[in-house]
C-alpha cells in the first residue's frame, strides 16, 4: 500500500533527524582514544620525545608530569601537564632574538613550579593518516598546574 | 603460484561468509581456480552458504593433524564450477586445535595449487582471527555502515598493520542508499575517511542475499541481483586493480521501482 504519511513527510518533512553526522562525529572521537589505548607504546614514545624536545629549553619534572587524551566537548585533546623547574638561560636569550614576541602567558600562581599545558586539537578537519590523530597543536597556552600530593 | 586472501571484520555477522562465498563463485565464474577455506572452526557455515554441506568427510583440522593423506582428500568439489573447491572447518573442535604457524605452512602449500585461496575468518580478534590471517598475503575487511562495525573494523586494520599485512581493502556491506541520501546513515565517504583504507567495493542491502543462502547458491550467480552485481565488480577489481574504481551503487531505475511496487502488491495480497 502506498504510504501517504511517509510520502508527505519526505516531501515536506525534514523533521527526520540527521543521525549521520552524529555517527560520524562520535566514531571519530572514539577512534582517537581507541587507537591510542590499544597502542600503549604510542603514548610512551610520544611522551619520551616530548621530554626530549622540551628539555632542550627548560628543566622539567618528568616524574610528576602527566599526559593523556581528554575529551573536551566535541573534541579530543592531548593534555600534558608538565611542571617546569627552570628555563635554560641560553635558550631564553636565543628565543628572544629569533622569535617575535611570545604569546602572552599568564603567570602561574604557584611560586615553585610553573606548568606547561599543551592542548592539542583533536581531529584536523581533513582526513588524517593513521596514528597521527593526536598531533600537537601549534597553539600553546599556560594553565594552572594542579599539584598532586 | 596464487595468493591467499583473508576476509575478516572484527564484528560478527557483517557478511564475511557471504562475501567469501560470492567472491569465490565470482572468481570461479571468471575461470580462476579457487579454494575456499572455512576458518571458522567450531562454527562451520561456508559449506551451507555454498550449498556443499552434504559431502564433508574430512576438514581443516584433519588436514593439519594429517588424518588424511593430503589436503586434496578433504576438499569438496563444487557441483557448478569444476575450478572451485571448499576446505570445510571442523565442527566439533576448538579454534586452538590449529596454530598460526600450522596455518601459515598450510596456506603456503595450498597456494601452489590454486590461483586464489580465500579464507573466511571468524569474528573477533583472538586465536581464530590470528589463525585466519597468519598465512594471508592480502586482507579484505568487511564492515557495515554502522558505528560498532566500523569501530571493530578499525581495530582489525590496526592488528593487520601490526602483523605487516599491509594495505587491507574495505568492503562496505548492507549499504542502504536511500537512508544515506536522507542523512540517516554514514555515507561511503564518511566510512572511507574514518577508516582511511582503500575501498574495494560497496554491496547494497539486498533481500536476494537471504534467498541465495536459502538455496545455497551465491547471489553473484544471479544476473539480476544488485548485491550480485556488486560482487561481480569486486571480483573484477580483485583480478585487475586497474578496473574502474568503486563508484556509488547505481541508483534505482524507474523500472526497478516499478518492479518493487509489483512485488510488494503481490506479496501483500497473499499470492505466492
Ligand atoms: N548485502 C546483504 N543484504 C542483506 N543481507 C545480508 C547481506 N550480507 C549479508 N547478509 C545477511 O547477514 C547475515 C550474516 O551474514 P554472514 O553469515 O555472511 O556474516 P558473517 O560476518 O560471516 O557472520 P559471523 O561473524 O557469524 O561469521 C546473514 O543472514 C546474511 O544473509
Ligand atoms: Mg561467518
Amino acid at each position: 500500500m502506498f504510504d501517504f504519511f511517509s510520502f508527505f513527510n519526505r516531501i515536506f518533512g525534514g523533521t527526520r533527524e540527521d543521525t549521520r553526522s552524529a555517527a560520524r562525529d562520535r566514531l571519530r572521537l572514539v577512534l582517537v582514544s581507541d587507537r591510542a589505548t590499544v597502542a600503549p607504546h604510542l603514548m610512551e614514545s610520544l611522551r619520551n620525545e616530548l621530554i626530549e624536545v622540551i628539555s632542550r629549553y627548560m628543566e622539567i619534572d618528568t616524574r610528576s608530569m602527566q599526559m593523556g587524551l581528554e575529551r573536551h566537548e566535541g573534541a579530543m585533546a592531548l593534555a600534558a601537564n608538565i611542571p617546569v623547574r627552570s628555563v635554560h638561560r641560553s635558550s631564553a636569550e636565543m628565543a628572544a632574538v629569533s622569535l617575535s614576541p611570545p604569546p602572552t602567558a599568564r603567570r602561574n600562581p604557584d611560586p615553585e613550579v610553573e606548568s606547561l599545558e599543551v592542548p592539542a586539537a583533536s581531529r584536523p578537519a581533513e582526513a588524517p593518516g593513521r596514528l597521527d590523530n593526536s598531533r600537537l597543536a601549534a597553539r600553546r597556552r599556560t594553565r594552572r598546574h594542579k599539584r598532586r600530593a | 603460484m596464487g595468493k591467499v586472501v583473508v576476509i575478516t571484520s572484527g564484528k560478527g555477522g557483517v557478511g564475511k561468509t557471504t562475501c567469501t562465498a560470492n567472491l569465490g563463485a565470482g572468481l570461479a565464474l571468471n575461470g580462476h581456480s579457487v579454494l575456499l577455506v572455512d576458518g571458522d572452526i567450531g562454527l562451520r557455515n561456508l559449506d551451507l552458504v555454498m550449498g556443499l554441506e552434504n559431502r564433508i568427510v574430512f576438514d581443516l583440522v584433519d588436514v593439519v593433524e594429517k588424518k588424511c593423506r593430503t589436503f586434496r582428500q578433504a576438499l569438496i568439489k563444487d557441483k557448478r564450477f569444476e575450478n572451485l573447491h571448499l576446505l570445510p572447518a571442523a565442527q566439533s573442535r576448538d579454534k586452538d586445535a590449529v596454530s598460526p604457524e600450522q596455518m601459515q605452512a598450510l596456506c603456503a602449500e595450498l597456494k601452489e595449487s590454486f590461483d586464489f585461496v580465500l579464507i573466511d575468518s571468524p569474528a573477533g580478534i583472538e586465536h581464530g582471527f590470528r589463525n585466519a590471517v597468519a598465512g594471508a598475503d592480502e586482507a579484505i575487511v568487511v564492515t557495515n555502515p554502522e558505528v560498532s562495525a566500523i569501530r571493530d573494523a578499525d581495530r582489525i586494520v590496526g592488528l593487520l598493520e601490526a602483523q605487516e599485512k599491509s594495505n587491507p581493502r574495505l568492503v562496505i556491506n548492507r549499504y542502504k542508499q536511500d537512508m544515506a541520501r536522507r542523512g540517516q546513515m554514514l555515507s561511503i565517504q564518511d566510512v572511507k575517511e574514518i577508516l582511511g583504507i582503500e575501498l574495494l567495493g560497496i554491496v547494497p542491502e539486498d533481500e536476494g542475499i537471504l534467498s541465495a543462502s536459502n538455496k545455497g547458491q551465491p547471489a553473484v550467480m544471479d544476473r539480476v541481483s544488485r548485491a550480485g552485481e556488486a560482487y561481480r565488480q569486486i571480483v573484477a577489481r580483485l583480478v585487475d586493480p586497474s578496473s574502474p574504481p568503486v563508484g556509488m551503487p547505481t541508483t534505482d531505475s524507474w523500472m526497478d521501482r516499478l518492479r518493487r511496487v509489483f512485488t510488494v502488491s503481490v506479496g501483500s495480497s497473499g499470492v505466492h
